[in-house]
């Protein structure tokens, strides 16, 4: 009896011991994919970059219901709607609710600007540390990486800069228990904050741009480019040298000479490429193509320069994304209640076609309200490609006619704030009606062609203070570079100042907010140029016989001098003294 | 233990083998058999029918009859076992033929008697931890509810259970919330959910059949769960299941219906009332919003409303009317029988229950009826086999398959209409019976009821195998009392999405004009009889605006979601038992070795098992049934961590006295019969934490089948998507609790008057910190590595009077109970620069925080002058005056600040009272709580909230309705007003959780069809609720989409024969 206790026990603790316990709660070999494996080849290498382009945000299709028109040129009812957020200076309930900024819903880009930025910087800090483990792959190889991973480096910081202000420029693989107190406000190079930290991605950029082919094959289409790296680094130079920037990097409210003739430089060495047939303005007939497909093709022209490449395609993007951003009536369109609509305030903006004016208001001040043929026509052709007005049709049924008169369907049961409807990513046929969304897609360009030859307008200006003026490696004059994007849309050239006061900023104003309207791009630049968007949104009231035309209050616009910055998220400010909050937050 | 000494236990045991042998031999020899006969009496003196009647050490028996005879010849000197459930086995020996007359004396108190402890039972009076004991029988006094954590709800003292939704069959698709149970409250921000056995193993306890479950133990102290180690820090819930024991085979029928009704949800206004309070906001409001004019509704359509004269233009719809029935049924249906011989006891039991719908489902045409409902089969089989002498075996099948369907509408479309639906928007159906979609335009102008019938089916379909087989061999040959146990479960749970059915939902005339009657301007509203159509409608070849799509009959189907909730486990254990009693020493021990392998399919385990492996011991030590001492101790292994933290050894001592046992107390004992007192102190872990992943040591990379896309089109694909996984912290290691009890127990006049008092208290340390909940800095740019930062320390008591007596045949009892739990989070990764009082640390977890209304403003001049803030922008009279609490002059995020209580009781209370008289019992089963804070947000005239609900209107201020003692902010219509403190609600309520009434019918009324016993009872679930909120939440916030709580009449019978 002792033995076979003895042997029982003795088989017990044989086969407990012999399977040592540490290696059965080890990590099993095959689960741990290790640095070599991601790193040791260009093709996994890319793997892991690839997710920068994920990252991207699109400005009217990362999240539901959020696009990023801050400055009262739309409105929607509901508090949460990212315009009508923005109305109430609150930005808070950007920042913390539904936008853009924000870790708010699902799929690509949920993580907003500032999470995606600071985990698309943190992906290329790695990539660049990480460079010498890549084996299997051609020096040319190795410089594609390289470079997508500088852009990138500059991209996201780009991105939380100039709606936040000045950060630090991350620029290693920062460790959890390292100090992790980097402080908000540095100098660098003799620049201060903003420009200190424009002067580090401008440096990347410059790698970027040397190590960026010119074009990728058709396959890699849509990858980060030498010109989009000379596109974004104009562009940073042409903020950070803007009165906003300039003033926050401890100097005056005004342009800053130095910084524009570097953004007028940069921004031709993309005229060049286009120049070399690399880029080209879009004729005005295919314009939309840069936004919205039906034809499943990505939305991509000759114009385009950079923009997050989306695979998402069919009803779903209008279901989800479009049509409850942009669109109105579920039943006919395929959109909802949540309609951000056009006010009547960034209507006004839109000249006649003849390049002069619009004069607001009733007959009796002189103005256009009533008048048939000026008040929706003969208006700068810009208009109709982004807008649609009452009795417009948005696709091919008859009943897909456009009612927003008062009382009108297409209005909501007056929950659409104001009768008219963004369409430059909505194209005809979209809806219900017509189904013409099986092979829908749309995007928003980050960097496109005809904002090159504004910025270089405007830099090339500012540089000179001369509507003639040219960068130092470019022949073109601010002027001319204005007439060739009004040009291609068919709108009448500037030759005279006179309808903007003589002055050459206000028309530069004045083609960014028409040219780019609803592609994210005009709270950055009213921001940056410190100018205040209206007090008061209105819109247009009138019967469906076209009896009367009146202008009414939707509601006031608050915009204060803090919300030229972002307020940043409460936690980091209030974690250590090297990182205070943007001043009134 | 000397050798010596061994080699004597031995010879001893060989000497008494050899004795027994010869016994044996020599009763062979001299085998003498007598007749024995006799009746079956319980303590009343009723005959007892179907008492097994064995004799020992042998498989011949026989059962009494009705009238409660027996006759079995037995051979002399044999004895005789007397078995009944419910009653206390007696033995008799026989040493000649006789008649005789037994009496069996109930077993009131079996389960009081024996308490199962971690891997083991103990007897009550040695047990030295905080265990609370549960029978299972009290569970179906809930009737019909399904979920087994519902049905704790209010059943034991330091059990909490956080409820706010009556979906039959429980949440599956993250849609709905699910009841949540805490044990002595919160003392982590982790999951502080206990650890579940059933049957000794990690199983999910909500599809148990209640009808299974012979007790249920909770383990509420470190003594008592420090042998489970690492996964005791949030206590433990044992669950143990129905075993037969020897005697004839017994079947039990229970049947049950169930009726269900809504318990509260908040009511809304008529159209009328409704829309004049609508009216009395925009005018309110005129100054800041004027464009709210727009939507004032005229005094002349006012009256439309109050007088409903013209429905179709005007209407009056309860919605909440429209969408809820005025009951649901439930059913549930439960065979099992037991019984067995020396060789094999069994139990078998197979159960049905189908948990119905209180919302107006139903097929009007649409061809399905997308019913709420879950009906679920039960199964289990436990047998234990006496293969020899000292063997015997044990096998459990147990499992279930459980079906629930859904509306397919999603939720956010249709529970609107049940919560905050505006009474004036009608349900458009006209005279053909055919529905209107009503206007798109307004969200809540959908008509919710059509969302809800008319988007077809969801089925999910889940089932769960477990099986348990148990060898236990004695090895009394080596020593006496020393037992060895090898253990296997095997688990299988899977889901599959059901042959649901799929509809677009557009079986609906479309309605365009801004109102449901004419875009007619000139039409007279007297012209109204009916609802119109639209021209579109009335062109239309088919008479719809849509063709109507077929159906999508769909099949039974693995999805990626469904197959992510998968899991099997593996778990296999090994352990020594050793039991023994010398004189006045009571002495026992185990060794117990475990190894656990659960592989799941969801994205954080990529179907690498996760793997545990425990060491576990226990030695206690009784003198004389007044001094007990108990040892345990754990020790743990984890993946989770790395060299040098892997495993982890957690010990408790445990330490009781029966003062009531000492020969000084003997003169006490007249009054008091009892006096225990125990204490006992150790350590438990925990490693769990949210999204902690399965190696959180430890950095890898991950792939993503996600990938980029380039070029023009969506046809090439990048390559597969690498990423940083989880960063690692190689020195990340267990969240420590140190847990502390004392306990008094107390026991009057012979235990007629009991009580027990339990004080603890608790300091957590190292709690584990993942990601989103560590303090680093955002340019980080990755999920931050987990970590050991954090320290709370919680406290509490458990209070427990009971008493019981009769009064001839009239049995009464009552039970009063009371808990408090307080928690406090000690150390927190707090941002440094935040004021204190915005921090966690000093707070209990999950703080209430609030911005504070100190006062509703009266007049004008108070905007004027007062310093309201930076808020003041838009403020009328009526709105809330805001506590500036920092003084800084701006009424901003600073400002919120701790209010009340968390959303999870401080105290909870529970009375009992009963009684019974030959056979009819009644039992009122009380539940309440208090100091707790709930979030009931209810809103008015907002996009969530589009209705007005009579709770706000009773506490609105308004200086024409003068109401005299608003707490309620002036009504508020398309402005930007705070709420201040207004919707964080005192949660206390005070609830008649159950009631039952039952009659046991005399054994002479139903013994001529054959059955042994008939009970009949009536009872009832959540049925009474006395709170000041408008809705039923028991500790989770109001939710606008949550299936509403519901309270049940249960009819049943339950038939042993």
């Amino acid at each position: 009896m002792k033995n076979i206790f003895r042997i029982f026990v003795t088989i017990f603790i044989i086969s407990i011991t012999t399977v040592s316990c540490e290696d059965y709660l080890d990590v099993p070999p095959e689960a741990d994919i290790t640095e070599n494996d991601v790193f040791g080849s260009y093709y996994s290498f890319t793997g892991f970059l690839d997710q920068m382009y994920r990252y991207i945000i699109d400005y009217n299709s990362a999240k539901i219901c959020v696009a990023q028109n801050f400055t009262g040129e739309t409105i929607a009812v509901q508090g949460w709607n990212t315009a009508q957020a923005a109305s109430t200076g609150n930005y808070w309930n950007l920042v913390n609710g539904r936008s853009n900024f924000n870790d708010y819903g699902n799929g690509d880009g949920k993580f907003g600007i500032w999470n995606e930025g600071w985990a698309g910087i943190r992906r290329a800090n790695i990539a660049l540390e990480k460079l010498d483990l890549l084996i299997d792959a051609t020096p040319e190889e190795k410089n594609l990486i390289e470079g997508q991973a500088y852009f990138f480096r500059a991209f996201f910081h780009w991105e939380i800069l100039r709606a936040y202000g000045s950060i630090p420029y991350i620029n290693s693989v920062l460790a959890a228990d390292g100090d992790l107190q980097l402080p908000r406000f540095y100098e660098y190079k003799g620049k201060f904050d903003y420009q200190a930290c424009t002067e580090y991605l401008v440096e990347d950029l410059e790698k970027a741009a040397a190590l960026l082919p010119e074009k990728w094959d058709s396959t890699d289409e849509g990858r980060a480019t030498k010109g989009a790296a000379f596109s974004l680094m104009a562009k940073a130079l042409l903020y950070a040298g803007s009165p906003l920037m300039n003033e926050f990097s401890r100097n005056s409210a005004t342009f800053d000479t130095g910084y524009m003739s570097r953004a007028a430089n940069a921004a031709a060495e993309v005229l060049k490429l286009a120049d070399k047939g690399v880029y080209a303005l879009v004729p005005f007939d295919n314009y939309l193509d840069m936004f919205a497909r039906t034809d499943g093709l990505t939305p991509t022209t000759t114009e385009t320069i950079f923009q997050k490449i989306k695979r998402d395609v069919g009803s779903g993007e209008v279901n989800t994304f479009l049509g409850r951003l942009y669109m109105p009536h579920q039943s006919l369109f395929g959109g909802n209640a949540i309609t951000e609509a056009v006010t009547q305030n960034f209507v006004d903006i839109f000249e006649m076609a003849d390049g002069t004016k619009y004069i607001p208001g009733g007959p009796d001040v002189g103005g256009y309200d009533f008048d048939n043929n000026k008040r929706w026509n003969n208006r700068d052709p810009r208009f109709r490609k982004a807008i649609y007005v009452d009795r417009d049709m948005a696709g091919i049924h008859p009943s897909t006619i456009m009612n927003l008169y008062d009382g009108g369907s297409t209005l909501n049961g007056g929950n659409t704030l104001s009768p008219y409807i963004v369409h430059k990513m909505w194209p005809l046929g979209v809806n219900k009606k017509d189904a013409g969304w099986n092979n829908f897609r749309y995007v928003t360009p980050h960097l496109r062609l005809a904002e090159i030859y504004l910025i270089y307008a405007e830099a090339a200006y500012q540089a000179t203070k001369n509507a003639t003026g040219t960068s130092s490696n470019y022949s073109m004059t601010a002027l001319a570079a204005v007439n060739k994007v009004r040009a291609r849309a068919g709108q009448a050239q500037v030759t005279s100042l006179a309808v903007y006061n003589n002055d050459f900023q206000s028309l530069v104003r004045y083609e960014r907010d028409v040219e780019l309207c609803f592609e994210g791009h005009r709270w950055y630049d009213m921001r940056r140029w410190k100018i205040k968007p209206d007090d008061t949104l209105w819109k247009m009231s009138f019967d469906k016989n076209y009896t009367y035309f009146n202008r009414e209050i939707i509601q006031p616009f608050i915009f204060d001098d803090r919300n030229y910055w972002m307020p940043l998220p409460r936690n980091l400010t209030s974690s250590y003294d090297g990182f205070p909050q943007n001043a009134g937050w | 233990m000397s050798k010596q000494k061994k080699c004597f236990i031995f010879l001893k045991a060989r000497r008494s083998l050899t004795t027994l042998l010869l016994f044996l031999f020599v009763s062979v020899l001299h085998a003498q058999t007598a007749k024995v006969s006799g009746t079956v009496y319980d303590e009343s003196g009723q005959p007892l029918p179907g008492v097994s009647v064995l004799v020992v050490g042998t498989s011949k028996g026989v059962a009494t009859d009705f009238d409660g005879n027996f006759t079995i010849e037995v051979s002399v000197g044999n004895e005789l076992n007397f078995n009944f459930l419910g009653f206390i086995t007696k033995k008799i020996k026989i040493t000649k033929s006789t008649k005789m007359d037994v009496t069996l004396t109930a077993d009131v108190a079996s389960l009081d008697e024996v308490i199962v402890v971690g891997y083991g039972i103990q007897k009550s009076e040695s047990v030295v931890g905080a265990i609370g004991q549960l029978a299972g029988k009290e569970l179906n006094k809930r009737g019909t509810v399904t979920n087994l954590t519902d049905a704790l709800s209010g059943t034991l003292p330091g059990v909490t259970v956080l409820s706010s939704t009556g979906i039959p069959g429980g949440a599956v698709d993250g849609n709905y919330e699910n009841s949540q149970i805490l044990i002595r409250g919160k003392s982590t921000w982790n999951n502080a959910g206990p650890l579940v056995l059933v049957d000794g193993v990690e199983r999910s306890m909500n599809d148990v059949d209640p009808n299974d479950v012979k007790s249920i133990s909770v383990l509420k102290d470190a003594s008592a769960t420090s042998i489970f180690g690492v996964k005791g820090g949030n206590g433990v819930i044992l669950i143990t299941t129905n075993r037969g024991i020897v005697g004839d085979a017994k079947f039990k029928v229970d049947a049950n219906a169930s009726f269900k009704q809504v318990s509260r949800i908040p009511k809304t206004l008529n159209s009328y009332i409704g829309t004049k309070a609508k009216n009395y906001a925009i005018v309110n409001g005129l100054s800041v919003n004027p464009v709210g004019w727009a939507d004032y509704t005229s005094e002349e359509e006012l009256e439309y409303f109050r007088t409903g004269q013209y429905p179709y233009a005007y209407a009056n719809t309860d919605w909440a009317n429209e969408m809820l029935e005025d009951f649901g049924l439930s059913y549930k249906l439960n065979m099992s029988v037991s019984g067995g011989t020396e060789f094999l006891k069994y139990y078998g039991s197979l159960g049905y229950v189908n948990d119905g719908d209180i919302l107006k489902t139903t097929d009007v045409g649409q061809g399905y009826d997308p019913d709420f409902k879950y009906e679920r089969f039960n199964f289990r089989t436990n047998l234990d086999f006496t293969i020899t002498k000292t063997t015997k075996l044990g096998v459990n099948l147990g499992g279930y398959y459980g079906s629930q369907s859904r509306s397919g509408a999603p939720v956010f479309n249709f529970w609107y209409g049940v919560y905050s639906k505006p009474w004036t928007t009608p349900i458009l159906r006209y005279e053909d019976g055919t529905f209107g979609q009503g206007i798109d335009y307004e969200r809540f102008g959908e008509n919710e009821f059509v969302e809800l019938n008319f988007n077809g089916v969801n089925i999910d379909h889940r089932g769960e195998i477990n099986t348990n087989i148990k060898l236990e061999q004695d090895l009394d040959v080596i020593t006496k009392g020393l037992k060895i146990t090898g253990e296997l479960a095997y688990d299988n749970y899977f889901r599959t999405i059901g042959a649901g059915i799929g509809d677009d939902g557009t079986l609906m005339k479309w309605v365009d004009p801004a109102f449901y009657t004419s875009d007619d301007p000139n039409a007279n509203i007297e012209d109204y009889t009916a609802y119109f159509y639209p021209g579109d409608y009335i062109n239309s070849t088919n008479g719809f605006e849509f063709i109507d799509a077929p159906l999508d009959y769909q099949t039974e189907r693995i999805t990626d979601a469904a197959a992510s909730s998968d899991y099997s486990r593996l778990m296999y254990r090994i352990s020594l038992n050793y039991n023994r009693s010398f004189g006045k020493h009571d002495v026992s021990g185990l060794a117990l070795f475990s190894r656990e392998n659960v592989k799941r399919y969801s994205g954080v385990y990529n179907g690498w098992p996760q793997k545990r492996e425990d060491w576990a011991g226990r030695v206690t030590y009784a003198f004389d049934n007044r001094y007990n001492i108990e040892l345990n101790g754990a020790y743990n292994g984890s993946e989770k961590f790395g060299d040098g933290y892997k495993f982890e050894f957690f010990p408790s001592v445990g330490l009781g006295w029966v003062v009531s046992n000492e020969k000084f107390f003997e003169g006490a004992k007249k009054v008091m019969s009892k006096l225990k007192l125990r204490y006992s102190d150790g350590y438990v872990g925990n490693d769990n934490a949210q999204n902690i992943g399965q190696w959180p040591y430890f950095t890898s990379y991950e792939i993503n089948s996600n990938r980029a896309v380039f070029g023009d089109g969506p046809l090439y694909n990048g390559p597969e998507i690498y990423s940083e996984g989880v960063i690692g912290n190689p020195d990340l290691h267990w969240e420590t609790a140190h847990q502390q009890n004392f306990g008094i127990e107390l026991g009057f006049f012979d235990d007629k008057l009991t009580s027990t008092l339990d004080f603890w208290k608790e300091r957590r340390e190292d709690i584990l910190v993942t990601a989103n909940l560590r303090n680093v800095p955002d340019f980080y740019g990755a999920p931050a590595p987990a970590a050991n930062i954090g320290i709370t320390e919680s406290h509490g008591y458990e209070f427990q009077l009971n008493y019981r007596n009769n009064i001839r045949d009239f049995n009464y009892w009552g039970s009063l109970q009371f808990t408090l739990v307080e928690d406090e989070i000690i150390q927190k990764e707090d941002p440094e620069l935040l004021p204190d009082y915005q921090k966690d640390a000093g707070f209990p977890i999950d703080q209430t925080r609030s911005y504070i209304s100190s006062s509703i403003i009266q007049s004008w001049d108070e905007i004027y002058n007062g310093a309201l803030g930076a808020s003041s922008v838009d403020l009328l009279p009526g709105d809330y005056r805001l506590i500036d609490y920092n003084a800084d002059g701006v009424i901003d995020l600073n400002d919120v600040i701790p209010y009340g209580y968390p959303g999870r009781p401080r105290n909870t209370y529970f009375v009992a009272l009963g009684g019974d008289y030959k056979g009819i019992s009644l039992s009122l089963n009380f539940y309440g709580q208090f100091n707790v804070t709930q979030n009931v947000n209810l809103g008015e005239f907002g996009f969530n909230s589009p209705a007005i609900y009579q709770d706000l209107l009773d506490d609105t201020w308004s200086p024409e309705y003068a109401n005299s003692n608003p707490t309620f902010r002036a009504l508020n219509y398309g402005r930007g007003v705070s709420n201040g403190h207004y919707y964080e609600k005192d949660g206390s309520m005070f609830r008649l959780k159950t009631a039952e009434l039952a009659y046991n019918i005399p054994q002479k009324a139903i013994g001529k069809i054959g059955l042994t016993a008939l009970r009949v009872f009536v009872n009832g679930n959540n049925l009474i609720l006395w709170s000041d909120l408008p809705v039923d939440i028991e500790g989770q916030d109001y939710n606008y989409r949550n299936y509403p709580v519901t309270k049940l009449f249960n009819v049943g019978l339950s038939a042993t024969f």
